[in-house]
């Protein structure tokens, strides 16, 4: 079965660009939900089997950050922050709120293929 | 009359200004597949609306966001329309007939929307830049405070509110695609002072 990712970011053109690469990556994996912000998300992660999530940073009604730290009260799904706030201490923040992993935009196929195959372990 | 800025003020603003468009346009050629070149930079002190209003003309996309940190106060990226065309084109790929069509009769909805991706982009590249050259300072990326508005009106309402009436203006010479732009930044200038001092 093709692993489930969920795409959360309030913008539509680059759910559809990240759902372009991923697809790009050839690896067999799917965006098989999208959210606009994090409180939507929150509420796909309980009712979808998801095994992989893609968050964006700043969004309305509720940022990556805050969906991070929220989801992982309840989850163990690995969440990749893919945002463009580039900085290491942005980075840090992420990850002790919980990301696995973070990815600054732009980036490349070959950094979204690895962290596919880290985190999926494909 | 108004006085020039402050030799070492402009030197400063300069650099920061070439630098900030430089790291966006390459981290812009990468999501859109569209070479980019960055040339010199002039500053000046736009004192008078009117000043801003003969100095940028034409189509525009304008880019609002705050300078956060140690100071803090709005930051205004003006770009030529066609060079937004060109970006959103280069983003969604859009057939390049398509692009010159929305150069001269303007970005929709959807392209504007594609643009607030290059704006957030544009914000953190500028930001990896100011960490480097002026640390405890950033370009707010967040949905309350970057905000992307099409067309001059817009311009000269925004850039009118700027309490002191004193504008710094950051013209720099990009060649985006082949083709030449000027690209506008503007701040207060007493923002600009803090920024940098």
């Amino acid at each position: 079965m093709n692993k489930r990712i969920l795409l959360v970011d309030d913008s539509a053109v680059m759910r559809k660009l990240v759902t372009r690469a991923i697809r790009q990556t050839g690896l067999g994996v799917d965006v098989a939900a999208e959210a606009g912000n994090g409180k939507e998300a929150l509420g796909m992660l309980s009712s979808q089997q998801i095994d992989l999530v893609f968050c964006d940073w700043n969004m309305p009604e509720m940022n990556g950050l805050e969906f991070i730290a929220e989801a992982r009260k309840t989850h163990k799904t690995p969440i990749v922050m893919l945002t463009t706030e580039g900085t290491a201490e942005k980075s840090q923040q992420a990850l002790a709120a919980g990301a696995d992993a973070y990815l600054t935009k732009p980036f490349t196929p070959e950094d979204l293929q690895q962290k596919l195959k880290l985190l999926l372990k494909i | 009359m108004t006085a020039a800025p402050a030799v070492g003020l402009v030197g400063k603003l300069k650099a920061i200004g070439i630098a900030m468009l430089q790291q966006a346009l390459t981290d812009w050629a990468q999501m859109t597949g569209l070479t980019v070149e960055t040339g010199d930079a002039k500053v000046q002190n736009l004192a008078k609306r009117a000043q801003i209003e003969a100095t940028i003309t034409g189509a525009v996309m304008l880019v609002e966001t705050k300078v956060e940190g140690r100071c803090e106060g709005p930051y205004f990226f003006v770009f030529p329309n066609a060079l937004a065309a060109a970006a959103v084109g280069g983003l969604v790929m859009l057939a390049p007939g398509v692009v010159e069509q929305k150069a001269k009769t303007g970005l929709d909805d959807a392209d504007v929307e594609a643009f607030k991706e290059l704006a957030n982009l544009l914000c953190g590249s500028s930001n990896n830049v100011l960490a480097r050259l002026q640390p405890g300072l950033r370009l707010s990326q967040g949905v309350a405070h970057l905000k992307v508005r099409s067309g001059i009106p817009d311009l000269k309402v925004h850039i009118g509110e700027i309490p002191d009436g004193e504008t710094a203006c950051i013209a720099c010479s990009v060649k985006v695609a082949g083709q030449a732009y000027t690209v506008h930044q503007l701040l207060p200038l007493a923002l600009a002072r803090s920024m940098l001092a």
